[in-house]
């Protein structure tokens, strides 16, 4: 009887093949969105500590040989080697400049580097640097420390919508409303989750080793 | 160029590259360079124990490269209100200019990009000194965009908003009246004015500008 029972069970109420195939079909969605999460905060991490670092030691560099030109106190067109020398400093000068504010476009592009203190604090300066007046609500009151990707998300859909907004006359200010519940915020500590614990070897914690304070966002301006 | 000699800086900066070109260049200009370290642990125990005129910090730094340096900042104005703070980054982020406008005087928040102007950079350390801001171009434009701004405002001229802007990042008169190619007198008149407008009590002209900007920047 109690053999019965079980069989009935077993067949009644475990998952069918094509419910098993789904939920493994979510699980490697999930994983390769946690990747490709992770590789472009690499990257842009990489740009920032390497790149944009050099590149900005350099610009100084050439700024205080610019200066020390400057101060030679020669008059213009007496010395024609000098003019040359100066001429040329004076460009890569400018070139290092434009190059380190197109590097930090790109670098923001691919990863701002606000969505590593939270969603609300990468969205305020998002709305800011927009060419039109934007309100943004956010009520996130845990971050999905488990599930960056999902933060990623949100922001890549909301600079989208504001481009798109900016690019259409409107008369209404555009709003950005983040409500912690969205639909399948559900799934925020499930299979993405499970699988990067899996996935993720001990002695590289992924971000769920943010500490406390940044779990939250900055009481100033929550308020 | 010993104009700053009296001045006590601190550097923290994890790069070692720039942290190093940083120290050659202030120390250069007369400034008295501390200590440059790398991360905020030995920052706080640097400001505690030598007590700066000037700290400069990078805000990303150890141990996970977020806003480490913006924390400690803020942390040590707190603690030590006397030292001034010049906080600077690959990128402008709206919640730090907002917590580092709202923190009072003596502030300053720039773009890396600015060390390669290095005449105006030094300057920066010099006016955060003496209790004036130095905010950089885009931080004013951020803030200017934040739409939180209030009727106090909203009430300038577009004029005066321009004026006001400069007087954020912490030019001079004579400066603001060279980028805005207009008179120095009529710089002065348009300062009277958002003085006027923001109900700013009267007191020695430096200090008011300092409250406009803040007034401005508080929304």
């Amino acid at each position: 009887m109690v053999y019965l029972d079980r069989r009935m069970m077993r067949l009644l109420l475990a998952p069918d093949a094509a419910a098993s195939r789904v939920q493994r079909l979510e699980e490697s969605r999930s994983l390769t969105l946690y990747a490709a999460t992770a590789t472009l905060q690499r990257i842009e991490r990489n740009l920032h500590d390497g790149t944009q670092a050099q590149l900005v030691a350099l610009a100084m560099r050439l700024g205080q040989a610019k200066e020390k030109l400057d101060h030679l106190g020669v008059v213009p067109g007496s010395d024609t080697a000098l003019e040359t020398v100066r001429h040329l400093v004076d460009e890569a000068h400018r070139g290092t400049k434009e190059a380190i504010a197109d590097l930090r476009d790109l670098a923001r592009g691919i990863h701002p580097p606000a969505l590593d203190t939270c969603l609300a604090n990468a969205l305020w300066t998002l709305a800011a640097r927009s060419p039109v007046p934007t309100e943004v609500t956010v009520s996130v009151p845990s971050r999905p420390t488990q599930t960056p990707a999902i933060e990623a998300i949100c922001y890549f859909c909301a600079a989208e919508l504001l481009a798109t907004s900016t690019s259409t006359p409107r008369r209404r200010t555009p709003r950005l409303p983040v409500p912690s519940t969205a639909p399948g915020s559900g799934s925020w500590s499930g299979t993405t989750a499970e699988a990067v614990q899996r996935r993720t070897p001990a002695s590289a914690p992924p971000r769920a080793a943010w500490p406390a304070w940044q779990t939250g966002c900055v009481p100033s301006m929550a308020a | 160029m010993a104009e700053h000699e009296t001045l006590r800086v601190v550097i923290a900066e994890d790069f070692a590259i720039l942290r190093d070109g940083l120290v050659q260049l202030l120390a250069d200009r007369g400034f008295a360079v501390l200590q440059s370290i790398a991360d905020p642990v030995s920052l706080e125990r640097t400001v505690a124990a030598d007590h700066p005129d000037v700290a400069v910090v990078d805000i990303r730094m150890p141990p996970t490269f977020t806003d480490e340096g913006l924390r400690t900042a803020i942390g040590l104005r707190h603690d030590y209100p006397d030292v001034r703070i010049l906080v600077f980054s690959q990128y402008i982020e709206t919640y730090a200019a907002e917590l580092l406008a709202g923190a009072a005087a003596g502030i300053g928040y720039l773009l890396k990009d600015r060390v390669a102007d290095v005449g105006d950079f030094v300057e920066a350390p010099v006016r955060v000194a003496s209790g004036g801001t130095a905010l950089d171009p885009e931080v004013v434009i951020q803030l200017m965009g934040a739409s939180r701004r209030t009727d106090a405002v909203v009430g300038l001229s577009n004029r005066e908003r321009e004026v006001l802007a400069h007087m954020a990042e912490g030019r001079t008169n004579s400066a603001i009246a060279a980028s805005l190619v207009i008179s120095e007198g009529a710089v002065e008149k348009h300062v009277a004015n958002i003085f006027a407008k923001l109900d700013l009590p009267s007191t020695p002209t430096d200090h008011r500008r300092v409250l406009a900007v803040l007034r401005y920047l508080e929304g």
